[in-house]
């Protein structure tokens, strides 16, 4: 199925609860457009749209011979003749914007008094040609109504010089908006007879409306450069420059007179780089790009000096476009220019027009420093020339570090491959800016293979000094197609090495990360020398997954050092919340050990900062006790805080006592505010369904918005279900909407969809009205069985859908699938009777 | 009285302007009454005269994104910046106005930050240098030419229009007024889309063949069928809806405007802005476009598929680019020797270590730049061209409206990228324009 065709059926499936996952069966054929024009005439918006989508089948598949085309004209316009509605009226001039004809004009013609429909009148008579549609737009354009200003800019945009004595007529008018409206259709129109008449009306104009009919005048002359009237063009230009209420145009006026007059362009365009911060000055330098670059170069070669700051700068910016390289002297001058920025400027300049002359200077300025030292730097990176790089070559080999520096530098930025195999003895130079320079592009290109060397050079370094190739080993490392290109020289290393260097090495190897490096630390924590031990054991706190947990809770208990428990426990701390798949009360037992383990508040506010993390009413519980420790006070409190928003929608009761206690006692006003905030929230909350857990986002290659609707994911698949990582639905996330789980924040992206899941406890069977809003259309299982089905794209709002249910005595189960297509992403539901009023007996909660 | 054809551009000196001015001695004629603190050289590193004073149009998701920062711009944002200094916020939805306004003003550490419901009062102020157009496609034709005739340059949010004659008047007003326009097509500032270009360009790949473009659809219904909700308070719903035809309010539209085809090109111009236009770039087509449009047919045609003049074929086939990344949504560049692909957050190549190539001072080497938006700050300032000009812009959103064009017609259509427009087909021209609601025209 095409595209397109796609996306129309899954419209005509948005239709309502009746479309129930029916996507495998075919779609009946449209009815024929005689009965569903007859249809169409009492159609409303709320109603079924596949009326809608069948009758533009039938439309376009009349569009296959003349005779069908007309018929399926005239058939529309019979919808705008009879008493149907805006509804059905706009959806038919829709249609006839690619069928009418000059015979559907007089059924179109009524619509123009319309003020709703006007405009959809004026798409269809838009695109009919002929004298019919022509005489209804003049026709309209004239009389005061709602049509008269579109007529007006439909004859300008139809181009139709038949429009001309009406327009023209118009423009002596009293009614600004038509005025003016017409002489840009007249101008829009062109040709010298319509010019002329814009050109006298704008002559006879106020000066109030002569500021807006300048712009129109000025499209006059552009059509009269392209007809070769330069007559006249000319006298439209001359009238503009010199009136006072065109004075805003002057930046236009400039580059039309560059564009239509090149060769008598110069003098204008120096006296307009001479008004220094001006629109025209900027619209100067603009317009230098429009002439040759020997002609801007000669023109400025002289002016240079004399522009101010910003008009050297844009002058400068220009040249360097231009290639306008008679300038290139004046623009070497310019690098010691008093203005930073103007300095910049040349420095750009001379990089495009300079040629290999340029390298010299360019590179002083960069070895100088400052802020045009960047702009040289670029300057030289970028310039063609061959012999530019052997410039730069030599240039590294000899002269003041910071000059041989910069052009290594350089040399990276271009990628050089003749640099490369410099690289190394630059790194082991004794001069610091070349080493620095040589270190710096190793990092940007270093290939791994230069691991081995780097190994002996940070050996060879004295220790104090190894830091940078360190840093740079590191980033070598990482360019490691595979584990063995990555650590392998690492670890080659860390197995012979001793005391300092085997402490570099970890440090090197800690930084890359992966198993082996991972391994390789492990060791460390064993090695005899207490200053590897140190470092294996600090690199391991630091470690990016919890893999370490078990040592470091070992050392934490265990290391001979105060300082080794610390670090050790501190990085414990940090990874117990690092597993979300662990029951809360399990990742609270292990806070409540770090805790008790530590022996420092410093320490124990840690494991608060962990705590905070954890939405769980165990963890409420548990960062409640700790506020009764005057040195804990604050941290639990701000945890609480932290809890009690991730914890709002799915423990109502157990957050909003907590907060309501906490709104009370805090000993930080911010803190009472916050907790304030979370109460409140949580009574907003209203009859909405809170509790949720929410799924991962889920893709598939190939699948997008809306065929993703029916795409099977784990948590609607037997077997997978059981796997899905839930994790709880922080609640309440946009101020003004708190019944919306935002979905958007919490996963974010595109073409997806995600899952929500609550458990509903019945005291009774009862039937049940589901109420769902989503941002797009949602799938809704009740209790495993799909109840509600509506492919849609859509905004959220409460309650789009509505589905009947059964529940059960005891615990039910509610999941929504929500799709997400492009911009916003969420989902609210609430439950009632079937009825709608509300019902009574049922509790919410997050799953297991 | 406002003029819906030209708003009333102030002329003369901008802010940046006048301090330049007032420094180098000339005659100072304007000085704002109150200056806000953030204006005056907040922490040092720029001075005032060198910053670039800014409004925003547009400030729902992703024009805050601009404002404050996001995922798809630039961390954050414009008022993250030394160089930028964010004085207005304007839209017709007061509830996100007054956040923006709020949030702008946090930022900035005062109360600086106007608010504007309609855009032709934040154009008429003379101290703004440059706006940030975020609104819905349907506003970004009209509010940039209103920019450009009021002297500010422009970077405006993609996509350009909802029809191909839209933004062909963009590129017309934008450049006889001479401002900067930069198409928000960050793409163009990515490495990874500039590296795959250039290694096509450069003819690493051998002889360019296909271009297979990864991007949803065309928007899913031709026509607003949404019944009528009462208009929120907060929201001026004839302003949302500006040149766009009349329908009455519904949450569903205003939020999620890009389902409906008088208000949006789908996926074909939102995703099709970004990927249809790196296409463009990739064959060297940044000028031109396609000359034969070809939908599906069920038979030779499988996808959507554009002809080029050099005869390289641009198909719209997301199968094909899911099989290669789980990103889905990117280019793949097939030539004779080899291909490339890309996608926001992945670059392949085969060979493999073509990825690796560097391009050479020889080679051709595209516009340089690794933040979008200060490829447009330092175009503010030099007046050179971003890398994303109207010009640009104006073809690849064609490219997108084309498509969509092509789909509706359900046959091949012909293109004229010189003229810009049809090969005799009356049809097909039809839906190249239609008019603005009145009083907005073109």
């Amino acid at each position: 199925m095409r595209p397109y065709a796609l996306i129309a059926t899954a419209a005509c499936l948005a239709c309502g609860l009746a479309s129930l996952s029916q996507t495998n069966e075919p779609a009946p054929p449209p009815p024929p457009l005689p009965e569903a024009v007859a249809q169409l005439k009492e159609w409303r918006f709320r109603a079924d749209r596949s009326l809608l989508d069948g009758i533009a089948t039938r439309v376009t598949e009349s569009r296959a011979t003349a005779a069908s085309r007309r018929e399926a004209a005239a058939l529309l316009a019979s919808v705008l003749r009879s008493p149907a509605a805006f509804d059905a009226k706009q959806f038919a001039c829709r249609q006839l914007v690619l069928v009418g004809g000059a015979a559907e004009v007089p059924s179109l013609v009524p619509l123009l008094s319309d003020s709703r429909l006007a405009e959809y009148a004026l798409q269809v008579l838009l695109h009919i040609p002929g004298d019919a549609s022509t005489s209804a737009l003049n026709r309209a354009a004239q009389v005061a109504g709602p049509a008269r200003l579109g007529a007006i800019a439909v004859l300008g945009q139809r181009r139709d010089r038949r429009a001309l004595p009406t327009l023209t007529a118009l423009m002596s008018g009293g009614d600004a908006q038509a005025v003016w409206s017409a002489a840009a259709s007249l101008a829009a129109i062109g040709g010298s007879d319509a010019c002329s008449a814009v050109q006298n009306a704008y002559r006879l104009a106020p000066p109030a409306w002569r500021r807006v009919m300048a712009e129109r005048l000025l499209t006059c002359a552009e059509d009269c450069l392209k007809q070769g009237d330069m007559g006249l063009c000319k006298a439209i230009l001359s009238r503009l420059e010199a009136d006072p209420a065109a004075a805003a145009l002057r930046p236009a006026l400039l580059l039309f007179a560059v564009r239509a007059m090149p060769e008598t362009a110069g003098p204008r365009l120096v006296a307009a780089m001479r008004q220094e911060g001006s629109r025209t000055q900027r619209a100067a330098a603009q317009a230098l790009r429009l002439l040759p670059g020997a002609t801007a170069g000669a023109l400025l070669s002289a002016e240079l000096p004399k522009l101010g700051p910003n008009g050297r700068a844009l002058a400068l910016y220009a040249l360097a476009e231009v290639n306008g390289s008679a300038a290139t002297s004046a623009v070497a001058s310019l690098l010691r220019d008093p203005v930073p920025s103007v300095r910049q400027a040349a420095a750009r300049a001379l990089g495009a027009i300079g040629g290999a002359k340029a390298v010299a200077p360019l590179l002083d300025v960069a070895a100088a420093g400052g802020a045009e030292a960047g702009a040289a730097r670029t300057a030289l990176g970028s310039m063609r020339s061959s012999d530019v790089e052997p410039g730069l070559l030599t240039a590294m080999q000899a002269g003041a570090p910071a000059r041989r520096a910069a052009a290594l530098t350089v040399l990276g930025d271009r990628r050089s491959s003749a640099v490369k195999p410099r690289l190394l003895a630059a790194a082991a130079s004794n001069d610091v800016p070349v080493r620095q320079a040589a270190l710096r592009i190793m990092r940007q290109i270093g290939e791994p293979s230069l691991a081995p060397n780097l190994v002996s050079l940070m050996r060879a370094s004295p220790v104090g000094s190894r830091d940078e190739i360190a840093a740079t080993l590191a980033d070598v490392a990482r360019r490691g197609q595979t584990e063995a290109e990555r650590t392998g020289t690492l670890e080659a290393a860390a197995a012979v090495f001793k005391g300092q260097d085997l402490v570099d090495i970890l440090g090197v190897l800690a930084d890359v990360g992966g198993p082996g490096a991972l391994k390789v630390l492990r060791a460390g924590l064993k090695d005899a020398a207490p200053e590897v031990r140190r470092v294996a054991l600090t690199r391991l706190a630091d470690w990016p997954s919890d893999d370490p947990m078990s040592e470091l809770l070992a050392a934490a208990t265990g290391a001979e050092a105060q300082r080794d428990r610390t670090v050790a426990l501190r990085g414990y701390i940090r990874m117990i919340g690092m597993d979300l798949s662990r029951k809360p009360e399990a990742t609270v037992q292990l806070y409540r050990n770090a805790a008790n383990l530590a022996r420092t508040p410093a320490d124990r506010r840690m494991v608060l900062s962990g705590l905070g993390g954890l939405p769980s009413p165990i963890a409420l519980g548990m960062a409640s006790e700790m506020v009764s420790d005057p040195e804990l006070r604050g941290e639990a409190e701000l945890a609480l805080v932290s809890i009690g928003r991730a914890t709002a929608g799915a423990w109502r009761s157990e957050t909003r006592a907590s907060m309501a206690s906490l709104a009370t006692s805090a000993g930080d006003e911010a803190v009472k505010a916050k907790a304030a905030a979370i109460v409140e929230l949580v009574d907003r909350f209203g009859d909405f369904v809170t509790a949720w857990k929410v799924s991962p986002a889920y893709t598939k290659e190939g699948v997008t918005f809306p065929a993703i609707f029916d795409e099977p994911f784990a948590p609607e698949l037997p077997g997978a279900a059981d796997r899905v990582p839930w994790r709880v639905m922080p609640a309440g996330g946009a101020a003004d909407q708190p019944w919306l789980m935002d979905l958007l924040a919490v996963l974010g992206g595109e073409q997806r969809v995600a899952y929500v899941v609550t458990r509903v406890q019945s005291d009774r069977e009862q039937p049940l009205l589901l109420q769902v809003g989503s941002d797009d259309g949602p799938k809704v299982w009740w209790n495993g069985e799909v109840v509600l089905s509506h492919n849609q794209p859509r905004a959220c709002a409460p309650d789009q859908d509505r589905a009947t249910v059964t529940a059960r005595q005891g615990w039910n189960t509610l999941m929504v699938k929500v799709p997400q297509n492009v911009m916003g992403w969420g989902v609210c539901v609430r439950v009632a009777k079937p009825d709608g009023t509300a019902v009574e007996g049922l509790t919410f909660a997050v799953p297991e | 009285m406002i003029d819906p054809g030209n708003p009333e551009p102030s002329d003369g000196l901008s802010r940046r302007g006048l301090f330049q001015a007032a420094a180098a001695g000339a005659a100072a004629v304007f000085m704002p009454t109150v200056v806000p603190a953030s204006a005056l050289g907040r922490g040092g590193a720029v001075a005032p005269s060198n910053r670039i004073v800014m409004g925003h149009i547009g400030v729902g998701g992703q024009g805050m994104q601009h404002v404050v920062g996001g995922v798809w711009t630039q961390t954050g944002g414009m008022t993250g910046r030394d160089d930028v200094h964010v004085v207005a916020v304007c839209d017709v939805n007061r509830q996100r106005l007054e956040n923006a306004r709020d949030q702008v003003n946090q930022r900035y550490g005062d109360k600086g930050c106007s608010s504007y419901r309609d855009f032709r009062s934040l154009l008429a102020r003379p101290d703004i240098d440059a706006v940030l157009i975020a609104t819905g496609e349907r506003w970004h034709p009209l509010i940039s030419m209103y920019a450009a005739r009021a002297g500010k340059d422009i970077y405006c949010e993609k996509p350009l229009s909802v029809t191909i004659e839209e933004a062909l008047a963009v590129r017309r007003v934008v450049d006889r007024h001479g401002v900067i326009f930069q198409m928000g097509t960050q793409q163009r500032s990515s490495h990874a889309f500039r590296h795959a270009c250039e290694l096509v360009r450069n003819g690493h790949i051998g002889t360019l063949r296909e271009v297979v473009i990864g991007v949803g659809g065309p928007a899913g219904y031709k026509d607003c069928h949404l019944p009528e909700e009462p208009v929120p308070e907060y929201l001026d719903y004839d302003m949302w809806l500006g040149p766009a035809p009349w329908h009455p309010y519904h949450s569903s539209l205003v939020n999620g405007w890009m389902a409906w085809r008088d208000f949006s090109g789908g996926e074909m111009t939102n995703w099709g802005a970004h990927h249809f236009d790196i296409g463009q770039w990739g064959i060297g087509m940044d000028n031109s476009g396609p000359v034969e449009v070809r939908p599906p047919n069920g038979k030779d045609i499988k996808v959507l598929t554009y002809r080029y003049a050099n005869g390289v074929l641009m198909t719209r086939d997301t199968d094909r680019t899911y099989r290669e990344s789980p990103d889905g949504n990117g280019v793949i560049f097939v030539g004779s020797k080899g291909k490339v692909a890309v996608w926001r957050y992945d670059l392949k190549t085969w060979p493999e270590n073509l990825k690796k190539h560097v391009t050479g001072p020889g080679e051709v080497r595209l516009h340089s730049s690794d933040n979008h938006h200060s490829d447009f700050l330092d175009s503010v300032r030099t007046r050179q061209q971003p890398n994303c000009p109207a010009s640009v812009g104006a073809r690849s959103i064609t490219v997108g409206h084309l498509g969509n064009i092509a789909y509706e017609l359900n046959r091949p259509i012909q293109w004229d990228p010189q003229s810009e427009r049809f090969v005799n087909d009356p049809e097909a021209t039809r839906l190249m324009s239609r008019p603005m609601r009145a009083p907005w025209r073109l």
